[in-house]
């Protein structure tokens, strides 16, 4: 799977589900203060990536991705 | 202080420390800030007159206070009756392959449901990090024949991942549905005929990993005496996820306003709820 891809998946689930306003979703969009992925939207994010990548985050994983662009990095990062 | 008085209820009747615990009630009520909180709940909630609230207010403290004296009581080994009329619900629950949340009230004596709904699904208890050791030690030490693990609510959202693992591997995630800690969103829901918030956090869980929600009431009924109520919430079909979620709370709301008019005195929210 490449970034596009990856990118366009994300985009999908933060509009649609979380209802992130598009124009926020930059690369150096921070995950917590700009797009306001909480606590409790962590859940959403882990179950997305489960459900739409097959592998499990973990906590570490997590605590490491500030920003929008750092998280799709990741994801890709497994495909490679 | 805590040990000793785990210790002391050993040996002293239950019955003598709830007659020392009504002699201490009216001062107590003079001085905490939720006998405000709880004399309008009855005021204006249950629409009782202002004498018969403020009576009110005195059976409600020392309810909460018996229910915290038996917590110590089942530490020091003392032993409580559980009646659980709808055990079928948990049963059924706990046979299926996938996990479910079971959520908790600030009403009765949730803490004594590891008694009774004793499951082969592992028990994932979200409780409050601020808790003294000597009460979780105890926690650990009553629960941990019961398959109760105590997930502690962690700055680094540890919890968050401890619950979705619990839930991706089939575990009983129990989590509170009444009291906001952890993320600050809430669902508002109707509740005593005003919109009131609930913690977005346990609807969005099993909104998420589309796994069940039981509510869970742990009522007293007498000295020694507690009764189990089990409420499955029905599962939106075909629903958005923010529909899902607001329509899980709203049931939950519903559950939560019917316990609490049947067992008024078992409210233990002592803060303006509603805002």
């Amino acid at each position: 799977m490449d970034i596009n891809e990856i990118q366009e998946k994300v985009n999908a689930f933060l509009v649609d589900e979380l209802e992130i306003d598009e124009s926020k979703i930059e690369d150096d969009a921070r995950l917590k203060e700009d797009l306001g992925i909480d606590s409790l939207e962590v859940v959403d994010v882990i179950v997305l990536v489960e459900q739409e990548f097959g592998f499990k985050m973990s906590r570490e994983d997590f605590k490491e991705l500030k920003t929008y662009g750092e998280f799709c990095q990741f994801i890709a990062g497994r495909f490679a | 202080m805590q040990r000793s008085l785990i210790r002391m209820f050993r040996f002293l009747p239950l019955g003598a420390l709830y007659a020392c615990m009504a002699l201490v009630i009216p001062f107590y009520m003079l001085f905490a800030k939720g006998s405000k909180a709880s004399y309008r709940f009855y005021r204006m909630r249950m629409g009782y007159g202002s004498v018969s609230s403020f009576f009110h207010v005195y059976a409600n403290e020392f309810e909460f206070g018996k229910v915290v004296l038996d917590r110590f009581a089942a530490y020091a080994g003392r032993k409580f009756a559980m009646d659980v009329p709808r055990m079928d619900l948990f049963q059924e629950l706990c046979a299926g392959e996938e996990g479910f949340v079971q959520l908790s009230s600030h009403v009765g004596n949730y803490e004594m449901v590891g008694y009774s709904l004793v499951s082969p699904k592992r028990i994932n208890a979200l409780v409050y990090g601020g808790e003294t050791a000597t009460v979780m030690q105890n926690r650990a030490l009553l629960f941990g024949a019961t398959n109760v693990t105590m997930v502690p609510v962690s700055e680094d959202l540890s919890h968050i991942f401890a619950l979705n693992n619990a839930l991706a591997d089939g575990e009983i995630a129990s989590v509170p549905g009444d009291r906001v800690f952890g993320s600050l969103k809430t669902v508002r829901s109707r509740f005593f005929g005003e919109p009131a918030p609930f913690p977005a956090g346990p609807f969005t869980l099993a909104a998420q990993r589309e796994v069940p929600i039981l509510c869970v009431f742990v009522m007293k009924e007498g000295r020694r005496k507690y009764k189990v109520l089990l409420e499955r919430l029905p599962e939106p079909e075909g629903a958005t996820r923010q529909e899902c979620i607001q329509s899980l709370a709203d049931a939950y709301a519903g559950t939560l306003e019917t316990v609490v008019r049947q067992y008024p005195h078992q409210w233990y929210n002592f803060y303006d709820f509603w805002k």
